[in-house]
């Protein structure tokens, strides 16, 4: 009689979750150091290649939604850029008050109450053309890899060495 | 020139070419995400990282080095076919 053979992946819920949070946590969890800090390194350095490409404007969670989506698996740090993005370097037009929240223009700057003025310089530039684009692409491969990263550290294949 | 900072403002503050420049977007942006791209899938795909730290700084690279050559070629060769395609291929069959 032949006995069962044991599944060739494993089930860490917790691990999943965690690579979820931070980038390579999850296998930095299973115990995998070399795993964790490669995939630390790439993701990390694809979603920041996207902030230096594209700056800050790259994660928007209210004006580019469905890419927004795609970078929110890197998790904790998609979430605080983009918090920051909507309250420091956003403001309200003076002229339209129920519109969303903008960036200020080349010659308007955010005051301390948060209202857009049409003097000074603004916090920060707005990304425009192939700049965004590369910008919003890094940062979205960097989301979809961290979903693989977490699939892997939820179902960590068992014949797997260091 | 405006004050440029780091990660808040685009690259194009520092560098105004960059919005039409074909080597920021076919030659630096391609290199660079397919390195970064390739880094964090073969943490994945590599079986064996046990051993002495050397050894396995080295099979990394290696395993690393051949697929973002893989992703770089094979991007940069797309776009060539694509010209090809839209600009000589398509003309010469349907002339405007």
């Amino acid at each position: 009689m032949t006995q069962p053979s044991a599944p060739a992946h494993g089930f860490n819920p917790l691990a999943g979750v965690f690579a979820l949070v931070i980038p390579g946590l999850g296998h930095l969890l299973l115990g995998q150091f070399r795993r964790a800090a490669l995939i630390a390194t790439g993701i990390l350095g694809l979603f920041f290649g996207g902030l230096l490409i594209g700056g800050i404007d790259a994660v928007d969670k209210e004006e580019d939604t469905l890419w927004f989506i795609g970078q929110s698996p890197v998790g904790v740090l998609t979430f605080a850029t983009n918090y920051i993005h909507q309250t420091q370097y956003k403001g309200i037009d003076p002229n339209r008050r129920n519109a969303p929240r903008r960036m200020a223009g080349p010659n308007e700057s955010i005051n301390a109450q948060g209202i857009i003025t049409p003097s000074g310089t603004p916090a920060a530039q707005r990304s425009l053309s192939r700049v965004h684009d590369m910008g919003v692409l890094f940062t979205v491969v960097a989301g979809l890899l961290n979903v693989l990263a977490a699939i892997d550290a939820g179902f960590p294949p068992r014949n797997r060495k260091a | 020139m405006l004050a440029y900072t780091p990660f808040i403002d685009p690259i194009s503050t520092l560098w105004p070419g960059a919005y039409s420049s074909p080597w920021f977007v076919n030659v630096l942006c391609l290199a660079l995400i397919s390195v970064l791209t390739a880094t964090a899938y073969k943490a994945l795909r590599i079986p064996d990282l046990s051993g002495p730290l050397p050894r396995a700084v080295a099979v990394a690279a290696r395993h690393i080095g051949v697929l973002a050559l893989q992703i770089f070629f094979g991007v940069l060769g797309l776009g060539v076919v694509t010209h090809v395609l839209v600009f000589y291929l398509v003309p010469h069959i349907a002339p405007m």
